[in-house]
């Protein structure tokens, strides 16, 4: 899927430029936003893969934007790069322990702004692969676990099956109790299993796994 | 140096590089600022006639930003000079600075026509 940038910027020449830059030099789809309360009102409603923004913008500091982006959305989930002038260091340092991934200063450089974002775009789907891979993890731990749990009262089960002494009254209990630990354990795997939807497809385009939702 | 060049108001060849390969988005990027110039000036203008020290310290700053994509370096620097008047609370001074800032820009504004130009031709 396209990704798509948010600009956000009071100024309209440099957001509609950088823009134009962008998907000149990387492709990608460009949105754009005057200023903060349009930037929230955006990420409410449109999938956004990064956000551009201006520090300084009339009525409004993109750092404050900034942390109530990051109320909402995490660095992985939506990585934010702040554009600044050179002389605004301490704007700049409040922005990164706010939250923002990364900076670049103007004049803007379109190489270095597309160079930026292409790198952080990665770094973000590449947290995202590797949260998966950990929760497949979980999920084959789980399943190795139920597995141990459910075989050792079936195999008590079938051998009591072959027994001669079937009828006998505690070898109907012993068959009983195995039969519930089962009941029980398959009652905990639906419980895991409905607040996880799994789906088996492809995982990525390289590697053949299990894709966890 | 020729002296044509040394007297450029910005820095023609840092402008151009940045848009190597999209000469007709560097033509658009003239045009475009030289239309919002007047409206980025009488903002400034009417901040310091209101004395309005946030207002020019946000106008001057938005003025600077926009200046340097074309690394004009004496604008900037006194659009930087505006700013720092602005962020002191004040709008002492800044009357004199609005006026060299007026004249530069002027300057400017001449520069990137000629530009301008030349980018048109090339890209017919």
């Amino acid at each position: 899927m396209e990704k798509k940038i948010l600009l956000v910027d009071d100024n309209e020449f440099d957001r509609s430029i950088l823009g134009k830059a962008i998907q000149g030099k990387c492709g990608l789809k460009t949105i754009e936003a005057e200023n903060g309360s349009r930037c929230l009102e955006i990420l409410q409603t449109e999938p956004i893969d990064l956000v551009l923004m201006d520090i300084v913008m009339p009525g409004t500091f993109g750092s404050d934007i900034l942390q109530k982006i990051r109320e909402k959305f995490s660095a992985i989930e939506l990585p934010v790069i702040m554009v600044t002038s050179k002389t605004d260091a301490s704007d700049v340092v409040g922005c990164l322990k706010s939250g923002a991934n990364d900076y670049i200063t103007k004049p803007v450089n379109f190489d270095v702004a597309a160079s930026r974002i292409i790198t952080h775009l990665r770094v973000a789907e590449l947290a995202r692969e590797s949260a998966k891979l950990k929760e497949m993890s979980a999920i084959t731990a789980m399943v190795t676990t139920y597995n141990h749990e459910i075989n050792n009262p079936l195999s008590i089960a079938i051998a009591c099956m072959g027994r001669p002494d079937l009828n006998e009254n505690s070898t109907k209990e012993k068959i009983k109790d195995a039969l519930w630990r089962i009941a029980d354990i398959t009652k905990r795997i639906r419980a895991i299993t409905e607040k996880m939807e799994v789906e088996y497809e492809g995982y990525g385009s390289l590697s053949k796994m299990v894709k966890v939702k | 140096m020729s002296l044509e060049l040394s007297e450029l108001s910005f820095d023609r060849a840092a402008f151009l590089l940045n848009f190597q390969g999209m000469e007709d988005l560097a033509e658009e990027a003239i045009s475009s600022f030289l239309g919002t110039l007047p409206k980025s000036m009488s903002l400034l203008q009417a901040a310091i006639e209101a004395g309005n020290a946030s207002e020019l310290e946000l106008r001057a700053h938005s003025l600077r930003g926009s200046l340097s994509n074309y690394h004009a370096k004496q604008c900037c620097l006194i659009a930087w000079r505006l700013e720092q008047i602005g962020s002191s609370g004040s709008t002492s001074d800044a009357k004199m600075f609005f006026t060299t800032l007026s004249q530069e820009i002027d300057r400017l504004a001449n520069d990137l026509r000629q530009l301008s130009e030349n980018l048109k031709n090339q890209v017919m």
